[in-house]
């Protein structure tokens, strides 16, 4: 039995270390061959871990086989266009000029109700709102709505902005982060004044403390209410 | 780029291992085979009491083997041999050649299987 645990940890860290070299699409929006190789790997980890009879290196090589396809293959992708229209397809173009290629959406085998569902979740009630519709090979719906439709932005309001930086953490759990302090180019004396500012005696007693995106310092004490100064 | 590296490392390391693995697994399986043959001959020629000592000696190299085997081979054949390897040797001191024979053609069977499992085949790849 115990051997069993054994295995699911070594196969659990397996396909976590194999699903981290093949990427962040991997675990987000996924392609066809990314999903493809998602299903595999789930299903080829799975025999050994309840199967004790079944050679763990019989998962373990088609899992690093599949590794080195998805990234031989994504450079591919990377580096050809016919690569990639092969492996991934193109984008299809659902609505265009605020009409429905209804072939198109055949081909897709996408029905109506499909695409005013998708639209609906993009915030978009009527048909005639939208100029493109385009289905990316993710499956995601991406939209181009009419001029007339889209928000206003603060640029067409003529609003004065001040572009926003980053949020830096600086007090986390009471750790000081050194590397971020390094980045704004300060040093722990600084932090210790803008501290001493707000009467706190020590970082350790900070449970966050940062540089919001507008710089100044936010924090919330280990024990204490939120403060913003 | 770092990723694409680790993976094409990967992927070459596994295959010079399995290259070297499948050697390995086909050297061991060659000397089991032939070590099949020596008890055959024994049984065939009723000398019983060699083929009972080459049993036992069997039983050490396979123990020895199936260690490695192991990590490569489904357990199902590895049983199917440790069961096989305790009926031989009690055939043979009961001096029962039929059955002993049987089971030493049993056991031919199971090693050349093991090792044709290794081969890149048609009949293996579908």
């Amino acid at each position: 039995m115990l051997i069993l645990v054994i295995r699911t940890f070594f196969l659990y860290f397996a396909v976590i270390f194999i699903m981290r070299m093949m990427g962040k699409k991997q675990i987000g929006e996924l392609e066809p061959f990314e999903l493809v190789i998602a299903l595999m790997i789930s299903d080829l980890a799975t025999f050994p871990m309840e199967d004790i009879r079944i050679p763990i290196l019989h998962a373990v090589i088609p899992i690093i086989t599949l590794l080195f396809l998805q990234v031989s293959t994504s450079y591919f992708e990377l580096k050809s266009e016919s690569a990639r229209k092969i492996l991934t397809g193109t984008p299809s173009i659902l609505i265009k000029d605020g009409k429905i290629d209804i072939s198109e959406l055949k081909y897709q085998r996408f029905n109506i109700n499909d695409l005013l569902e998708e639209l609906r979740l993009k915030g978009y009630f009527n048909l005639s709102d939208i100029q493109y519709a385009i289905l990316e090979t993710s499956g995601e719906l991406s939209i181009l709505p009419r001029t007339g439709q889209s928000n206003a932005t603060k640029e067409d309001l003529n609003i004065p902005i001040t572009q926003e930086s980053l949020p830096v953490p600086l007090i986390m759990d009471g750790n000081i982060n050194y590397k971020n302090l390094k980045l704004l180019e300060k040093d722990e004396l600084w932090l210790d004044d803008i501290l001493k500012k707000h009467r706190i005696s020590s970082a350790r007693n900070v449970f966050i403390g940062m540089l919001d995106s507008k710089n100044k310092f936010y924090y919330q004490l280990k024990e204490g209410n939120g403060k913003k100064i | 780029m770092k990723n694409i590296w680790i993976a094409i490392s990967l992927f070459t390391i596994m295959i010079i291992g399995i290259f070297f693995s499948v050697g390995v697994i086909n050297h061991k399986c060659n000397h089991l085979q032939d070590l099949n043959s020596t008890l055959e001959s024994y049984i065939i020629k009723e000398d019983y009491q060699a083929a009972y000592d080459l049993s036992l000696d069997y039983i050490a190299e396979w123990k020895k083997a199936s260690k490695f085997l192991t990590i490569f081979i489904h357990h199902e054949d590895i049983d199917h041999v440790d069961s096989e390897i305790l009926k031989l040797t009690q055939y043979i001191k009961m001096k029962d050649s039929s059955e002993g024979l049987a089971t030493v053609h049993v056991l031919k069977y199971v090693i050349s299987h093991i090792m044709s499992h290794e081969k890149v085949s048609i009949s293996n790849i579908f």
